[in-house]
């Protein structure tokens, strides 16, 4: 099995804003970056279920700018819910920094073994 | 003979000859039925005569759905076998350690539960008692 919640987090954030996993490879505002941990569980058959800890940051110049991005991010992960793949929510963050606004979610999603 | 160490997915228990889907814990345990005797000549000191063997397993797992067919039972099929009663409800299981020797007997099942927490896979347990002897399989 492996793991593509990565991948399944590109293909939806993408969209909305660009993705880049733990740094940003740009200075052009807004963008997200995001930090993963994962784990896997197995029974004895295998591996069954990938287990991903993943904090998003979207930084943006304006508040509304970063609420809006981070609403339709929320709504894409809420959206990937299937037999392969879940989501929980688990907290967010909203800061600003020198004038720039960061706004933080923690998610954990899990993929499954189909 | 070289000592040979398994790590514990290898330890198989299968009921009806089918293995139970989404297993992440085996466990076999092997009580020896006492009686105890004294008299005055033992000097207050119990001696103890094992009669028999009380052979129990407990099994625990993810409950899954659609397992593969004619190799696995799937939750339906374990839930099924639990609410047997009588004949019917003797299966034969068969218990192996990696490449060890694979032991097999009758058993009934004692207990089925399920857990469901809301945020996590739902599990079950199973558990299981030797009805009879319970004993090396031959040609293992």
């Amino acid at each position: 099995m492996t793991n593509t919640i990565g991948q399944k987090l590109k293909e939806i954030i993408d969209p909305i804003t660009t993705l880049y996993l733990s740094e940003a490879q740009t200075d052009n505002l807004p963008f997200c970056v995001y930090d993963p941990e994962y784990r896997e569980e197995r029974t004895k058959e295998g591996i069954y279920k990938v287990v991903g800890y993943i904090t998003l940051f979207v930084v943006a110049m304006t508040f509304e700018q970063a609420e809006s991005l981070m609403t339709a991010i929320k709504t894409a992960i809420n959206g990937i819910e299937s037999p392969q793949y879940n989501s929980t929510f688990i907290m967010e963050d909203k800061k600003s920094y020198e004038g720039v606004w960061i706004l933080k979610a923690e998610y954990n999603i899990n993929q499954y073994k189909i | 003979m070289e000592e040979e160490r398994i790590l514990g997915y290898n330890c198989r228990l299968k009921i009806q000859n089918k293995l139970l889907a989404g297993t992440t814990q085996d466990d076999l345990n092997i009580s020896a039925v006492t009686k105890d005797s004294i008299t005055k000549d033992d000097a207050g000191n119990k001696k103890s005569a094992i009669v028999g063997h009380e052979v129990t397993f407990s099994v625990s797992g993810i409950v899954t759905l659609g397992a593969t067919a004619g190799t696995h039972l799937s939750r339906d099929e374990i839930i099924a076998l639990s609410l047997l009663t009588g004949d019917d409800a003797i299966v034969g299981v068969e218990y192996v350690a990696g490449n060890g020797a694979a032991y097999e007997g009758d058993a009934v099942i004692t207990s089925y539960s399920e857990g469901s927490g809301s945020e996590e896979e739902a599990t079950y347990g199973l558990n299981l008692k030797i009805s009879g002897s319970f004993t090396l399989k031959t040609g293992t």
